[in-house]
């Protein structure tokens, strides 16, 4: 069995990816190139915006965190809406006690994920 | 052919550098950016001079044990779960390949708004052959020990039990924490059964078990 999954899907409202599996110092690599390649397909996107959805994900560490923050960096210079979706202690917990959360609220679903995209800000 | 069990004596590059070389060292790890320092100890550990190198999450994946799948920071991640300090065993190969165990005591880092930025905490060695040489160099140095046996025997089975350790490593973290606070391991003993009754972390589980452990005990006796 796998031990991550990362699929991207272009839809009409965004560009999303999402993962599935566990997000660790052996995975993250491959989280990373997805999240580069997403950032660059919804650059290219008429709603420039990317929603990740982590609600499949079953461990997430500080790979993890970092591979966001990155993300979230690298959406800001190309002008790219990034939004996280996730309901799961596992992803939740990291991203509240680092405060990531200021930075990058997580969504419950993708369609409120979806909301805050349609008032640009 | 004479065959023998005895164990090998540890080479003598692998003896402490000095009688007062415990093998604790200390580290940082910052979540964001994944930085990490080490105390000259924990370099040591590693087989490395201290200031010689500089710690990566890269230079850590090198040092891996090949049997573990997750890395030394997946078990510092553990501070963005729960809550508190907590402690957990882990394997490493040094420079020269050799494998050592050590006990990682680990807490978070807090910034000024609340917010945990890392761990921070301490690597006990408890790799077998560095132990014998330290127990016996501590045996010799220090026989006064020996007097105030019973409340560091008493010390020590709270630790065995409550960390998961053997006896010697017991008796290492003692004997850290008390050359680290500059305090008489018999007093700082003394205090931590006089504090027993302060632990008030959850204990049903663990009283189950033992009221199980202590109702059977004697069907295993031999």
């Amino acid at each position: 069995m796998q031990l991550l999954e990362v699929l991207q899907d272009v839809g009409d409202a965004a560009v999303v990816v999402r993962a599935r599996g566990e997000v660790d110092t052996g995975t993250i690599e491959e989280l990373s190139v997805a999240l580069e390649a997403a950032v660059t397909a919804a650059a290219a996107h008429r709603t420039r915006a990317l929603v990740i959805d982590l609600d499949g994900v079953t461990y997430f560490g500080s790979a993890g965190l970092n591979a966001l923050l990155h993300c979230c960096e690298k959406g800001r210079a190309e002008s790219v809406a990034v939004r996280v979706v996730a309901t799961n202690a596992e992803v939740l917990r990291p991203i509240e006690v680092t405060r990531l959360n200021a930075v990058l609220p997580p969504y419950p679903t993708l369609a409120e994920a979806l909301a805050t995209l349609e008032d640009p800000q | 052919m004479p065959h023998t069990d005895r164990v090998p004596e540890p080479a003598l590059d692998e003896l402490p550098r000095s009688s007062g070389d415990l093998g604790v060292g200390s580290f940082r790890f910052w979540f964001v950016g994944q930085r990490w320092e080490w105390s000259d100890e924990v370099a040591r550990m590693h087989g490395y001079e201290p200031g010689t190198v500089t710690p990566t999450t890269e230079l850590l994946l090198a040092h891996k044990h090949p049997d573990d799948r997750r890395h030394v920071q997946e078990l510092l991640d553990h501070a963005l779960h729960s809550g508190g300090a907590f402690s957990s065993r882990h394997r490493f190969i040094d420079t020269q390949g050799r494998e050592h165990t050590v006990l990682v005591l680990a807490d978070r880092m807090l910034d000024a708004s609340g917010a945990v930025v890392g761990t921070e905490g301490h690597y006990v060695e408890l790799t077998d052959t560095l132990r014998q040489v330290r127990r016996d160099a501590l045996n010799t140095s220090l026989p006064d020990l020996f007097a105030a046996r019973a409340e560091i025997e008493q010390a020590k089975g709270a630790l065995m039990l409550v960390y998961g350790v053997g006896a010697d490593q017991a008796f290492e973290l003692l004997q850290w924490r008390s050359q680290q606070t500059n305090t008489k391991l018999r007093s700082l003993a003394a205090q931590i059964v006089a504090e027993f009754s302060t632990i008030s972390a959850a204990r049903d589980e663990l009283r189950r078990q033992f009221d199980h452990l202590l109702l059977t005990v004697h069907q295993r006796v031999e």
